[in-house]
């Protein structure tokens, strides 16, 4: 890790500076590391030094300081005074017990993560009893959902904006009840979609009509595929825990780390992680949440560039993205994105894929060698037939694409959604770059 | 698809007014409706909704029709930065390093070097907020940092000094607010004669108040090209113009002002020698203020002095004296009335109207850097004095001229006071020489060892904006006094001091 990378782990720029003031090893009691951790005591105001850690195997951090931000400027220090100067550091295999501690403790949760489901007893009949009782009450909402899209098709879209907040909510309520909050989230998102400016009504339309696929195909989900039923419970949002993942079958791979975006919404920080197969050109999808006030679950840190020798499972889909990675470790190869990938999903497969998923949402693309081009407001990628790809500009800016193109030809990575294109990263000359990063102001 | 936009209309509509739906197409789509026949419209609707939503997203072709091309940017001619320096630009950034960035693009700058493309977004952005600092980027965003600024409005008018063309010295005409004047001061910076002749040409139609503020931009570059400029708005209708052109000009050694106003003071004072004690200096003053002078902008009634610790009441014609010593140097005056200027500054000391003559003194003093003035008067004031003296008028005056002066003012004060001083003069200083800074880390190290403790630290800031002060060519004897006492106090000094250090290493190196 170089110091670039290791800022980049900062929750916020004042971290930056605090952990500075702390670079100097001589504001440091005790430094040392291990195969496997970095420890270092740090004089505080208080009677007792601060005991930062770090695990080196996932670059997670650990610090006995009172702050609420993670990595702290503890944690933040030790690192940079490790990649940049190991000299102040005591190698030793015997590890502090408060570190030996940490990571045995760590080691015992992740085990337990392996751990198969089916170790704990279960009650086969209060089980069926169970799931008959939830199939009962989701059968019941989506027959409530059906009614409510003919009753909006029957009194017309253009009645809807003046329906208060409290319509769309009390009906999201109703989902959360049949135990679908999958649906409860689609339906605020409807609201959302009509307090929109600009075609909103086409854009609600093609939600209404989604939802009305999904009640119709509820029913006969024995039916179909079985990737496909799986899909549709994550639109009804039965979510499937991680070590039942787990045991999927795996797709070996060198997985390397594309982009990583971290969002906060409702308190909930969630942390999305794009890796390409470097070997079956296949993406997947790390998604991992914590509660804003518990920001320190997310340990493990994704850098843009890591390569990764492991296993991933991947939720089971028709269209297979989201993954959890099994047993994985760094790559001896070194660290570096390499030019663009030629045999991964391109921009035009997604239709392809639609055809497998119909409630397929965004799904990361390459898309074919462009010229950005910037119309103020919309930033497209012009195409060398002359067409073009529109680019969503809502949520990161258009200029640093555009600066790395300087109106030359790209390769750029991104989501598609069907209609606009998120970009998360381009390759322009020989050099790659994330445009998920946090921006420098 | 037509049947899409078909649909959705009559979804908008809805089914209660509006219950024929149309028929499906193509073929493939209405064999499909046909089974639909015996539900309800609104189940139809639906239907005919999911499936065609299906339908055209499978099948879509998603590019839309062209845009309008954009021209490439123009090929550099200078050289990226390495990436190093890269990775070193992009840190100092997102640590919020201001000085550090702006002390590294002057060096991109001195090399000719650009800022490669992956940080031109993140530069442009910054320099929003960093207007002062706007023009060293402007110099190291390339063509491509050009190009992108032309796409962002937002950076289209950011100054810089590539404003030799046109369209940069152009733009402040255009500016409003205070951006007008900084824009203006860029302009008159690359092109003054243009600059001066389009202030000309707009002085009419600027409100009193923004012929000051061109006026302060003016004074803070002052060039004999100004003059003839100033000599045609010595008649202005705003007293404040007239007083801040008279100023300028008297700053300028304007042939006419210099002459009226030595003939004035020559008629107004005198010397007289008595045959023992000292000479004394005789104030003849006028019954009442000449015309010339109040359209010249001296104030006829000016109520208060400007004195070091604040201000004094002062009669009407002690305020005129005032005012024309403060157009003049005192140094030509000494040798008008055949003195020297310490016999003169002795002279004034001893006078009834000491106060106007001392405080005029001052100003003209530092109107003209008249460093000759400066060891004189130091010895008339006491040590608070000292400090408001060397707080106001220091940056009139070279550093060589007002360091070792400063410099003996804090080595008598204690640390806490001394630390105040210093934080406070450095900050109007671009560099310290060695002597200075040397001085300086006395002091610094005195505070460290105080009792009781001098440093509280909410002045870490102002400590670290030191590093940025202290010559490099000194750094290994200066950061080694300055970690003598490993206080933690000096961590980010000696952090932003070691940072400066590397980063012209970078650039010595490359």
């Amino acid at each position: 890790m170089n110091r670039e990378q290791i800022l980049a782990l900062a929750p916020d720029t004042a971290s930056i500076s605090a952990a500075k003031s702390l670079g100097n090893p001589k504001v440091w009691g005790v430094l040392g590391y291990s195969g496997r951790a970095v420890w270092g005591e740090c004089k505080g105001s208080g009677a007792n030094p601060y005991q930062a850690r770090i695990d080196l195997s996932g670059n997670a951090f650990k610090c006995s300081c009172p702050s609420r931000k993670f990595p702290c400027k503890h944690g933040l220090a030790l690192f940079l005074l490790y990649a940049e100067e190991p000299q102040h550091f005591t190698q030793t295999d015997a590890e502090p017990p408060w570190v030996a501690e940490w990571l045995a403790s760590r080691g015992q949760r992740a085990e337990a993560k392996k751990a198969p489901a089916a170790a704990k007893p279960v009650d086969p009949k209060a089980q069926a009893k169970r799931q008959q009782q939830r199939d009962g009450e989701m059968a019941q909402g989506l027959a409530e959902l059906g009614l409510w899209l003919e009753d909006i098709v029957r009194i017309g879209f253009a009645e809807l904006p003046a329906k208060p907040l409290r319509y769309w909510d009390e009906w999201a309520a109703r989902m959360v009840d049949a135990k679908m909050p999958g649906l409860a989230g689609r339906i605020r998102k409807l609201s959302a979609v009509l307090l929109q400016k600009s075609d909103n009504l086409h854009l609600f339309a093609q939600e209404i009509a989604r939802l009305h696929l999904l009640v119709k195909a509820y029913p006969q989900r024995h039916q179909l595929p079985a990737g496909l039923c799986a899909d549709i419970n994550q639109v009804l949002g039965l979510a499937m825990r991680e070590d039942e993942v787990l045991q999927a079958p795996a797709v070996n791979d060198e997985w390397l780390v594309l982009a990583t975006r971290f969002s906060e919404e409702n308190a909930l920080v969630t942390r999305e992680v794009w890796l390409l197969g470097t070997t079956s050109g296949q993406f997947a999808k790390l998604l991992h949440f914590a509660h804003a006030s518990q920001r320190q679950t997310l340990q493990t840190l994704w850098l843009t560039g890591n390569r990764l020798l492991g296993n991933a499972h991947f939720y089971p889909s028709a269209t297979p993205l989201r993954a959890v990675l099994g047993d994985y470790q760094n790559s001896p190869q070194q660290a570096g994105i390499g030019p663009a990938p030629q045999h991964s999903a391109f921009w035009q497969d997604y239709s392809q894929l639609k055809i497998r998923n119909p409630w397929l949402g965004a799904y990361p693309v390459l898309a074919p060698p462009a010229i950005p081009i910037y119309q103020e407001p919309f930033l497209y990628l012009q195409l060398p037939d002359g067409t073009a790809i529109p680019v969503d500009t809502r949520g990161t800016a258009p200029w640093p694409l555009l600066a790395m193109s300087g109106g030359q030809t790209v390769s750029v990575f991104g989501e598609w959604d069907g209609e606009r294109l998120q970009a998360l990263g381009v390759w322009y000359g020989q050099t790659y770059a994330n445009l998920t990063a946090r921006a420098v102001t | 698809m037509k049947i899409w936009q078909d649909l959705v209309k009559h979804a908008i509509v809805g089914t209660q007014r509006h219950s024929q739906l149309p028929v499906l197409a193509p073929p493939d789509l209405q064999s499909r409706q046909h089974h639909w026949q015996d539900l309800s419209t609104e189940q139809q609707l639906l239907n005919a909704l999911a499936l065609v939503e299906s339908y055209k997203a499978v099948g879509k072709i998603w590019a839309v029709a062209s845009p309008a091309p954009l021209s490439a940017a123009v090929p550099e001619t200078a050289a990226y930065c390495s990436a190093h320096i890269s990775q070193c630009l992009h840190r100092y950034l997102h640590e919020e390093n201001h000085a550090l960035v702006k002390e590294a693009l002057g060096l991109l700058s001195q090399r000719q070097q650009l800022l490669p493309p992956e940080l031109l977004a993140a530069f442009l952005t910054w320099s929003e907020s960093q207007r002062p600092n706007a023009a060293q980027l402007r110099a190291v965003i390339g063509n491509r940092g050009l190009w992108l600024c032309g796409l962002n409005p937002a950076w289209q008018k950011l100054p810089g000094n590539l404003a030799t063309t046109v369209e940069t010295t152009d733009t402040w005409l255009e500016a409003i607010g205070s951006a007008r004047f900084a824009l203006f001061a860029e302009a008159l910076t690359a092109d003054r004669h243009q600059a001066l002749s389009q202030l000309a040409a707009q002085w009419p139609v600027n409100n009193a108040k923004d012929r000051q503020a061109f006026l302060d931009v003016l004074a803070g570059q002052p060039t004999a090209d100004m003059l003839p400029f100033l000599q045609t708005i010595t008649e202005d209708r705003s007293q404040g113009v007239r007083e801040r052109t008279t100023r300028l000009l008297a700053q300028l050694q304007d042939p006419e002002l210099t002459r009226l106003v030595q003939d004035n003071l020559l008629a107004v004072l005198e010397i007289h020698k008595p045959l023992l004690g000292h000479e004394q200096l005789r104030v003849n003053l006028p019954d009442a203020l000449a015309e010339i002078w109040k359209k010249r902008g001296l104030q006829e009634k000016l109520e208060y002095l400007p004195v070091l610790t604040g201000s004094a009441k002062i009669g009407n014609k002690a305020g005129w004296l005032y005012q024309w010593l403060s157009l003049s140097n005192p140094l030509t005056l000494a040798e008008q009335l055949g003195l020297s200027l310490a016999t003169l500054v002795d002279a004034a000391l001893r006078s009834d109207f000491s106060a106007a003559l001392l405080s005029g003194f001052d100003f003209g003093a530092a109107l003209h850097s008249c460093a000759e003035f400066v060891p004189l008067r130091m010895p008339l004031l006491n040590t608070r004095e000292q400090g408001f003296w060397l707080q106001h008028f220091a940056p009139s005056y070279p550093p060589a001229c007002i360091e070792p002066v400063a410099i003996a003012y804090f080595q008598q004060l204690d640390a806490g006071q001394a630390l105040g001083f210093i934080y406070n003069f450095t900050a109007q200083q671009d560099t310290l020489s060695e002597p200075f800074a040397e001085a300086v880390i006395d002091v610094l190290l005195a505070a460290a060892k105080a009792t009781p403790p001098v440093f509280y630290g909410y002045e870490r800031k102002s400590l670290a904006q030191l590093a940025f002060k202290l010559p490099l060519a000194n750094y290994d004897h200066l950061s080694r006094r300055l970690q003598q006492d490993d206080n933690p106090q000096f961590f980010d000094l000696l952090t932003h001091f070691s940072q400066r250090q590397a980063l012209h290493q970078e650039f010595a190196h490359e």
